[in-house]
């Protein structure tokens, strides 16, 4: 309950007001960060944030059959029995999905309305990601799917093909070219690596595409066999991210909780692309595009550095692509900050950020509206930061990454 | 400091903190106990909306052990955005005791519940 009485005095400006909606639990106090430190005077980026895809309106995209797939998410479908639906419960694989649901919000003590607005209407993402985004200070949002992510791990490579090319159709036809602060990736199937530089071919040129966007949870890993998509991505100048995903399979299988599922799967599956994108020389064979990794943190760049390093040390003839150590290339991928981790000393999280480039090729993303997102506060009080720095992390090199408007 | 009235005595349930706004200040006050704790509406962690969030006693999630069942039973205040859990009655961080909410002097003067600010 918020009241105020005679003896209370507003100090609010009218703007400001405007802005709060004063819903239970929303997300005034970050319109109100936005406004005690002026993000509306800063160009700030949201380099991932996701919509619940709404398959209804996939269907007009997708022939038999797939659409018969999508249809049947009712309750009175197996969801056990499909292995996408099944994925849909996110990495919980010993709960039911009502205690998946539980267990991704906490039993409820996680209570931002619009994370109960599922799934979204096209209406209701352009009100919540735009004028939502806007008012926290974000000018520019790369909404990617939420669902999709566990696609990766299905073992219709046809289904993937189809789903990916019915996500980018629904996006070109409600979104992007209309609201120029929403762009989008092309969920690049690459189980099926042909099929993606087809759809990387048909669609990449579309305003609002702001690169190609590799969900990174599958049985594959980034070899030859993938060059196709890395052929297109060149070629239609469009940089590629490898987002991270929580899966309950593989080595989390015998996790009994979200907290450890969670914690470990989403940097694990980069780190494992990363290396095979490395391993096979593909930043010497594309050195024209740019790579990120989103939704890892930070804290597992200068693991992977050193680890990869030590190694090639040893054993430099099985990556004879390479023309410098890992790392070094490494140190010219870009990474996203959400979920940014809280060492307990602030210096621990500044020499993590020395470690690698960081000032120069950390994006900052939100996750919103995810479990965990991230304000753009979390990166703009980091108390080691340059006004620079700041400036580049927020928004920045997220414009150069992107080249965005 | 001034004190500024937010209520009587009787508006306040508890465990049912009520946020109020007050020199563009956002106060959650919340009776626990015949006590009263009131802290700033900004979580530690990322600034949401800690009062709005839940409460309930810590043994609902960390069960009393069985060496000291005579612990006395302490309540936390759950924040709404990413479930960061705060004890009612210091504003400590379960998780992290860095963490602090910030505390707000408030009293109870003629039935009336007053914060200071």
């Amino acid at each position: 309950m918020v009241t105020s009485s005679a003896t209370v005095k507003k100090i609010l400006k009218a703007t400001l007001d405007e802005k709060l909606k004063r819903v239970p639990a929303g997300l005034d106090n970050a319109v109100r960060q936005a406004e005690e430190r002026h993000f509306d005077k800063m160009f700030i980026v949201d380099a991932d944030c996701h919509q619940e895809e709404p398959f209804n309106l996939f269907l007009k995209f997708l022939e038999e059959p797939y659409k018969s797939i999508i249809e049947k998410e009712n309750i009175t479908y197996d969801r056990e029995a499909d292995p996408f639906l099944s994925q849909l419960d996110q990495g919980i694989g010993k709960l039911s999905h009502k205690q998946s649901e539980d267990a991704r919000y906490l039993s409820g003590r996680i209570k931002r309305s619009e994370i109960k607005e599922s799934p979204m209407s096209p209406e209701v993402l352009v009100q919540v990601f735009a004028q939502r985004m806007h008012d926290i200070g974000i000018k520019r949002s790369v909404v990617l799917p939420t669902f999709m992510l566990a696609l990766g791990f299905d073992p219709r490579p046809d289904f993937e093909v189809a789903m990916s090319n019915a996500y980018i159709d629904y996006m070109r036809e409600y979104f992007l070219g209309k609201y120029p602060e929403i762009y989008t990736m092309i969920y690049a199937p690459a189980n099926s690596p042909r099929k993606a530089a087809e759809l990387i071919d048909r669609v990449g040129s579309t305003k609002g595409i702001a690169g190609i966007m590799v969900t990174s949870g599958r049985n594959s890993t980034v070899d030859e066999t993938w060059d196709p998509i890395f052929e297109s991505a060149e070629k239609m100048n469009l940089p590629v991210g490898f987002h991270g995903v929580p899966y309950l399979g593989g080595p989390f299988a015998g996790f009994d909780k979200m907290i450890s599922i969670h914690a470990l799967s989403f940097p694990f599956y980069l780190f494992v692309q990363l290396t095979g994108l490395v391993m096979n020389g593909v930043p010497e064979r594309f050195p024209k595009i740019k790579f990120c990794f989103m939704e890892g943190g930070l804290s597992w760049i200068p693991w992977i550095m050193h680890r990869l390093d030590s190694e090639y040390l040893m054993r430099r003839t099985e990556a004879p692509l390479l023309k410098e150590r890992p790392s070094e290339y490494i140190n010219e991928f870009y990474y996203t900050t959400q979920p940014l981790e809280h060492p307990a000393k602030v210096e621990d999280q500044e020499k993590i950020f020395s470690m690698f480039d960081a000032e120069n090729h950390v994006l900052y993303a939100s996750d919103y509206p995810h479990w965990d997102f991230d304000v753009p506060s979390v990166v703009y009080d980091l108390p080691f930061l340059s006004k620079t720095a700041k400036k580049k992390i927020l928004g920045e090199n997220a414009r150069k990454f992107f080249r965005m408007e | 400091m001034p004190l500024h009235s937010v209520g009587k005595v009787t508006l306040f349930s508890d465990l049912s903190p009520l946020v109020f706004e007050l020199e563009g200040i956002f106060v959650g006050v919340c009776k626990l106990g015949g006590k009263f704790y009131a802290y700033e509406n900004v979580c530690a962690h990322q600034g949401g909306p800690v009062c709005e969030g839940d409460t309930y006693p810590n043994s609902k999630f960390e069960p009393i052990p069985k060496s000291n069942p005579n612990k006395k039973e302490r309540f936390t205040v759950s924040c709404p955005w990413h479930g960061v859990e705060y004890d009612i009655e210091t504003g400590v961080c379960h998780a992290d005791k860095e963490l602090k909410l910030r505390s707000i002097p408030v009293l109870v003067k003629n039935n009336e519940v007053m914060v200071k600010l």
